[in-house]
Order: structure tokens, then C-alpha cells, then sequence
């Protein structure tokens, strides 16, 4: 049986119709080979294998070629001493006169019985051919199999919830790093959290008393919230803001998302969010800085589901384009204190040439730093006038 | 109920409104019953003066003789006022009607005997002619003699709510004038309209697109249900009257080819008045439970990998909306117009043409959990949207407002 799956793109049931069709289509002219087969074998003859169900079909073809004839032409005969002529004499005449009417139908029978074993050979003949022929083409397919390059890419499924708890760090820490954004929802009754993932920011929300909601494609995480007793919805951020009225939320927050959507994506998730945000309402989203050259042998390719990093001047750009104003910027995440280059001590300096190049070395040294182990992430905050 | 600026508006329209219907009744599982029940009842609960006018005979499913009390009953709120219904040949009647099943020709004296020993009661006629100044009057469904002889009394004060599907008694002649004459005509779906326009004239009548309410706060409890009836391998739910003309033997059919197939140990849960032959070999795999309460029915739909509706005559489909709100997608036959329309409309639904498509339908379902909860959450916003009787109580109150606006 094959089958396709449905991941990621948005639900157009008239593209998986046609996705449907095309596989009736494909699973219809592989029929020949592969259903053929399977009713042969339902009914006990495996022609691809040597087993009993091969062999009743040639035994049963064999019988039917012995036996199609039906004409009996035996000699009369008679062994009885005194009657026996006799007997020979009335079985010949009845012989004779039966003859005319049975023989009609004897014929025609024989007729059918060898148009039905020819037809017996000739599809036994055909199957055979086949056989041979989807022999061939098996090998043939898993030659090319076997040349085409494996691109492990396309197949990834990650476990997001296991993912978070191993990479992003616990709940807590998490929870740690994202009170700092508490202070641009006070007062407000909801809160949207898009792609809330184990709900930290929710929960954050909650014990601050205020209210919010949260969404996730992944199912296990909105799960997890739900036990948790957040109110949490699967759903992709732009259906869903779609589905909503315009300005119906009192702010929108969303960490660690937008680097998982493409440009595209990125753009109507911004013009959503000002649609559906009243006057007034904020806008923070956090995600990776490309700033730092280091996300680019951490964060970025650690996480396979990332599209790309999106720069901060890019994201105010958006923003104000959307209609957006106060666009500022915060950021955080700097734990790469050991991996910076350190500054050469200037004491060790023995003249005033030498000072004087430690201390531009080491200027050096801080841009260098500041390029390549800057801040891990950074957070946009705009508000809807 | 919270009463909204909307509801109070509803006042304003003085005349009262009559649904004209040849059987009413709370527990009637018809869909236009159904749909004339709870519309009249919600716009009662918006303070319109709504009444029922009706025969005297139970249900469609019997024999269409008096079995009521002639006079005025009150249901959930609603008057009903249950007038007796006129002898007829029931053997003519039938032959009629079997020709019209098998898509035969028939004569323009047969269409007129037809009509003439169809549902008929000639005190309700009466009492319209009496008091036709006094209501505005909505005919429920089409192909009735109730509605047939009770719009031409009155046709300027009257609608229609046709429940009309593409079948062989849409396309009598007897109906075009009737269609055509009454001042407005109230449709579930866009197929529905198209399909009236193409059958008839509706230059003069005034068309609209209402759709069907719905009680949206449904709740739900699958695993209740899994667990009453054990059913932890996954099943597709049929809910609806079983026979011929709702395609229940077709799907019994393809299910039990996709049950040898796949060799799977998915069941079909049947649900619902009449009967359909289940074939021995699959009594294990097709389940068909006595009918069960409201409740009863959510926890199954919410419990269902999907609900089927294999009908091809369906004008509407509430099914299709409860399974989406009780958070399970649909399979419908892409011969229905309506149900397929729904299901493009929402991306809340498949649809199947044969066998083939069906058993492909079905794998998708199986092999996509994560469409098939999206599938269904669109349905559900689907069902929201438009046919919350937030959505459609305002569209009635409207039509009703520009009937009495016109000084009728």
C-alpha cells in the first residue's frame, strides 16, 4: 500500500485530492505487476515462488491439457459367451442412432474446453514473462536505489519537547530568561504566546495575574501545556491570527519562532499581529542574533527546523512598514565569556611602543569579540499607536 | 441567552412568522424537522412571534395518517398548531414515487396525483387562507403538498426553505411555478442555489443564502465512549438514517472491501433508524448500535478517526458540522454537491468518487494525524463562522425585517 504524508504545508483538501488522485493513478499502472500478484496468491498460485501454490497450478494444467477431449471412442465390446454378439450388434445401433443428437453437443463442449485451456496456457505462458520481466525491473529499481545520494535533510522529525528540554535548557532557566519581558504586559487581559512550546512564558503570565493563551504546531507540546492547565491551542500562527477579529489582542509575544519561518512567513506574521493587536498593544518577539557570528556554530544549525536568522534592523524595517512604532531593541544571552579572546595584560608592556600596540591589539580584540561571541539573542519590542 | 441590540430589533417585526411543515416534533432526526425545529426556536428565544403550523401524522417513517390530536401543542416554547390530514391513495402515491426513485419519466397527470396524495391537509390550507394577514409564512421542505398547496394561498407572503438536492422530484414541472411565484427563497448552500437558478426562473424571487444554525457549545467525551463500547482500535462513524437513498449499503460495501484489503482492525460504527445488510463475514467489523442519546452522539463523533457521509442528496449536512465541531474531520461523496462544497470551503473534509478514492481517503486519514487535527479545527472554525445562530438568527431577522418593511 503506499500513501504520501501531509507536514507542514497548510491544508488545501483540493491539493490532497489531487495528491490522492495521483496515487490512484501511479498505484493503477503498477497494478499489472503487483495487484495481479496479490490476487494470485489470495487464491493459493505464487507464481514467484517454487512452494505447493506453483505447483497445484502447473499440476491442475497439466490435467486440464489431459483431459479437454472428451470424445470417447472406445471399441464395443462383448466378453459374454452366448449373448455377447448380440449385445454388440444392439450397442452399435444405438450408437449410431444417438449419435445425431449427442454428438452436436459433445463437439461444442469440446470446443469450450479447449478454448479454455488455451487460454490457461497462454495467460500461465504470460504470467511467466511477466515474472521474468518484473524480476528484471526489481533489480533494475534497486540498482538505482542504491546509486541515489540519501538526503537525511528531508526526513528529519525531531522531538520538539525532548529537543527543548536537552538544548534550550529546563523550564525554570527558561522561565528565568523570559520574566525580563513580563514588564510590557502589565495590566493586560490577553496575551497572545505564538509557538508557547512547554508554556513557560504562559505560566509566567498566569502567576503575574495576567491573561494570556498560547500556540503550537506540535502536538506533544500543547499536550504538555494542557495538563499544565494552560490554555493552549494546536494551531500554525498565521491560520490562526487569521481566524481572529482585528484588534482583539492586548499583546503578542513569541520567543524562538520567527527564525523558523520563511521571509514570506515572516512578513504576514508582522502584519498579522498589527491587525489583530488593539491600540496600544505590544509586539515582542525574541529570537537568534545574526550579530553574533558564534549562532552560527551554535544555536542556528543546532536546531534543524531553523529556516534562518533574521537581522534586527530587517525586523524594524517590518515593523514600521506594518505600521508599528517605538521600535527598540534588548539584548541577552551573553554566556560565552570562556570562549572570547583575552586581552593582553599591558604591564607586560616594556616601552611605549609596546603599550601603545597592546592597546590596539586589544581594541582589536573587542571588536573581535563583540563580532564573533556577541549576544546570543535578541528581542524586538514595538507597540501599535 | 444574552439579548444583543440585534435580538431587540427582532421586536420591531410585528407579524408573526409561521413555519409550515408537514411533521414537527422534538426528536425527529430529518433534517429539514431539525432545521425547522431549532430555527424556529431560536428565533422565538430573539423575540420573534414564531408558530408552527403542522399535520397531525407523526413522522416521515410511518404511514402518514393522523396520530396526533388535532389542536395546539406547545414544544420547547413553540405554539404548534396540528391540523388533520386529508385521506389519500397511498398505493397510487407510491407507485409514483417509486418511478420518480428509479429516475422514470413520468406524466403531467402523474406529477399532479403526485402532489395530490402526498401530505395533504386541507384545515391547514384553510386555516392559512383565514389568517394570512397575520403571518409571514416559511415553507419547509420543497416536495410536499403542505408546501405545494400551501404557498400558492398566499405566495407574497411567503419563502421557501426548499432543502433542495439535485434529484428527480426537483425537476417536475408542478414545482417551477411554485418556485417561481413565491416572494423569497431561503438556501443552505451556494450548490443549492446554483441548482435552483439553473433549474428554474428566479428573476422575481428574492434569494438568500442563510445556511442552517447550529447549537455550537457541544461537548464532548471520546475516550467515554471508547471505553463504554471498547472500540480502542479506531472506527468511522455513519450517523443518519441507514438505507438506499443515503448510500449507508455503499459504505457498508467499501468498508468491507478496505477491511480485506488493508487487513486492518479499524471498525464502522453505524447509528440511526432503518437497516442495512452487514455481510457475515464482517459483523465483527461493522457495528451498528441502537440509537443513542444527543450526548451519546458528540462523545462518538469526538471519538471517531472520521464521520462518513456517503449521501449524494443532502441539501445541507448537520452531520458533517457536528463531527467538525466535535473536533473530527469528514469524508463525504464528492457527488453531493453541498457536502463536497463544505468540505472545500473549510479544508475540513475529503471527498471520494469510488472505491479507489475511498480507500485512499481513508489511509490519509490514518497515515496524517497531524492534517487530519488540522482538518478538523478548520471544519470546527468553519461551523463557527457561519452557521453559529449568532451568524444566522441576524440573517433571518434581516429577511424577515425587509418582508415586513415592504408593507406586505
Amino acid at each position: 500500500m503506499s500513501t504520501f504524508e501531509i507536514r507542514d504545508e497548510e491544508i488545501d483538501v483540493e491539493k490532497i485530492m489531487e495528491k490522492i488522485r495521483e496515487n490512484i493513478r501511479k498505484r493503477k499502472k503498477e497494478k499489472s505487476y503487483s495487484e495481479i500478484q496479490d490476487l494470485l496468491k489470495e487464491k493459493g498460485f505464487e507464481p514467484t515462488s517454487t512452494g505447493p501454490g506453483r505447483g497445484e497450478l502447473i499440476h491442475s494444467l497439466h490435467a486440464a491439457n489431459m483431459t479437454w477431449d472428451v470424445q470417447i471412442r472406445q471399441p464395443i465390446l462383448s466378453y459374454r459367451r452366448y449373448v455377447g454378439r448380440f449385445l454388440v450388434k444392439v450397442r452399435r445401433l444405438l450408437q449410431r442412432e444417438i449419435r445425431w443428437t449427442v454428438d452436436p453437443i459433445i463437439n461444442r463442449q469440446e470446443y469450450f474446453n479447449a478454448s479454455v485451456v488455451r487460454s490457461l496456457n497462454a495467460l500461465v505462458e504470460w504470467m511467466e514473462t511477466q515474472q521474468r520481466m518484473q524480476r528484471q525491473m526489481s533489480e533494475d529499481l534497486s540498482m538505482l536505489t542504491a546509486e541515489q545520494p540519501k538526503d537525511s535533510s528531508t526526513r528529519v522529525k525531531v522531538d520538539l519537547l525532548s529537543f527543548e528540554e536537552k538544548f534550550r535548557g529546563s523550564s525554570n532557566e527558561v522561565k528565568r530568561k523570559l520574566s525580563s519581558y513580563l514588564d510590557y504586559f502589565k495590566g493586560c487581559r490577553d496575551v497572545l504566546d505564538i509557538g508557547c512550546g512547554r508554556g513557560e512564558f504562559l505560566e509566567l503570565l498566569k502567576e503575574n495575574g495576567i491573561g494570556g493563551r498560547g500556540i503550537d504546531i506540535d502536538e506533544k507540546m500543547v499536550q504538555f501545556c494542557t495538563n499544565k492547565g494552560l490554555d493552549v491551542f494546536l494551531a500554525d500562527a498565521l491560520s490562526y491570527l487569521k481566524s481572529l477579529e482585528d484588534q482583539t489582542l492586548d499583546g503578542i509575544f513569541s520567543a524562538q519562532v520567527i527564525e523558523h519561518l520563511a521571509s514570506s512567513e515572516v512578513i504576514e506574521l508582522v502584519e498579522l499581529c498589527y491587525k489583530k493587536t488593539k491600540p496600544g498593544g505590544r509586539f515582542v518577539a525574541e529570537t537568534i542574533n545574526p550579530l553574533s557570528m558564534a549562532i552560527f556554530t551554535r544555536s542556528l544549525y543546532l536546531d534543524p527546523a531553523h529556516v534562518k536568522p533574521i537581522h534586527p534592523e530587517t525586523m524594524r524595517f517590518l515593523l514600521e512598514s506594518s505600521g508599528f512604532k517605538d521600535v527598540r531593541f534588548t539584548f541577552s544571552s551573553s554566556s560565552l565569556e570562556n570562549e572570547k579572546l583575552k586581552a593582553v595584560d599591558v604591564g607586560l608592556a616594556r616601552d611605549e611602543i609596546d603599550a601603545q600596540l597592546v592597546k590596539i591589539l586589544n581594541e582589536n580584540f573587542e571588536k573581535l569579540n563583540l563580532l564573533l561571541y556577541g549576544y546570543q539573542d535578541y528581542a524586538v519590542i514595538a507597540r501599535r499607536p | 441567552m444574552r439579548l444583543s441590540l440585534e435580538d431587540l430589533e427582532g421586536r420591531s417585526i410585528l407579524s408573526k412568522v409561521a413555519f409550515v411543515i408537514p411533521w414537527y416534533g422534538e426528536n425527529l432526526m430529518g433534517g429539514a424537522e431539525r432545521l425547522c425545529r431549532t430555527t424556529a426556536e431560536n428565533l422565538r428565544r430573539r423575540g420573534i412571534d414564531v408558530e408552527v403550523l403542522t399535520t397531525c401524522s407523526k413522522e416521515f417513517l410511518s404511514d402518514w395518517t393522523n396520530y396526533y390530536e388535532e389542536g395546539l401543542y406547545w414544544i420547547n416554547g413553540v405554539p404548534v398548531r396540528r391540523f388533520r390530514v386529508d385521506s389519500r391513495d397511498g398505493r397510487l402515491f407510491d407507485e409514483i414515487n417509486l418511478k420518480l426513485m428509479n429516475s422514470y419519466p413520468i406524466s403531467r397527470k402523474e406529477e399532479s396525483d403526485f402532489i395530490k396524495h402526498s401530505i395533504n391537509s386541507s384545515s391547514l390550507c384553510n386555516y392559512i387562507s383565514e389568517h394570512v394577514s397575520e403571518y409571514i409564512f416559511a415553507f419547509i421542505p420543497y416536495m410536499f403538498g403542505t408546501t405545494f398547496f400551501g404557498s400558492q394561498i398566499c405566495p407574497e407572503r411567503s419563502f421557501l426553505i426548499p432543502c433542495l438536492h439535485d434529484e428527480s422530484y426537483a425537476y417536475l414541472d408542478i414545482f417551477k411555478e411554485m418556485f417561481e411565484n413565491v416572494r423569497g427563497i431561503v438556501f443552505l448552500s451556494e450548490p443549492e442555489l446554483e441548482l435552483a437558478k439553473k433549474i428554474f426562473d428566479l428573476a422575481k424571487a428574492d434569494l438568500r443564502l442563510i445556511g442552517a444554525g447550529i447549537d455550537t457549545e457541544v461537548d464532548f467525551n471520546g475516550p467515554r465512549f471508547i471505553e463504554k463500547y471498547g472500540l480502542k482500535d479506531g472506527f468511522i462513524f455513519y450517523v443518519g438514517r441507514k438505507d438506499q437513498t443515503k448510500n449507508t449499503p455503499l459504505l457498508v460495501d467499501y468498508f468491507c472491501r478496505f477491511s480485506d484489503l488493508r487487513r486492518t482492525k479499524l471498525k464502522l460504527v453505524l447509528n440511526g433508524p432503518g437497516a442495512v445488510a452487514i455481510p457475515d463475514s464482517h459483523k465483527s467489523s461493522v457495528i451498528d448500535l441502537k440509537p443513542f442519546s444527543g450526548q451519546e452522539k458528540f462523545d462518538a463523533y469526538s471519538a471517531a478517526l472520521v464521520t462518513c457521509q456517503p449521501s449524494v442528496h443532502e441539501s445541507f449536512s448537520m452531520v458533517i458540522m457536528e463531527s467538525w465541531l466535535c473536533r473530527t474531520p469528514v469524508l463525504v461523496h464528492a457527488n453531493c454537491d453541498a457536502t463536497r462544497y463544505h468540505c472545500i470551503r473549510s479544508d475540513g473534509g475529503l471527498y471520494f468518487r469510488d472505491f479507489d478514492e475511498f480507500a485512499q481517503c481513508l489511509d490519509f486519514y490514518i497515515n496524517n494525524s497531524y492534517a487530519r487535527m488540522r482538518m478538523a479545527e478548520n471544519g470546527r472554525r468553519y461551523v463557527l463562522s457561519n452557521y453559529g445562530w449568532n451568524v444566522i438568527i441576524p440573517k433571518y431577522l434581516q429577511l424577515l425585517r425587509d418582508f415586513t418593511g415592504e408593507g406586505v
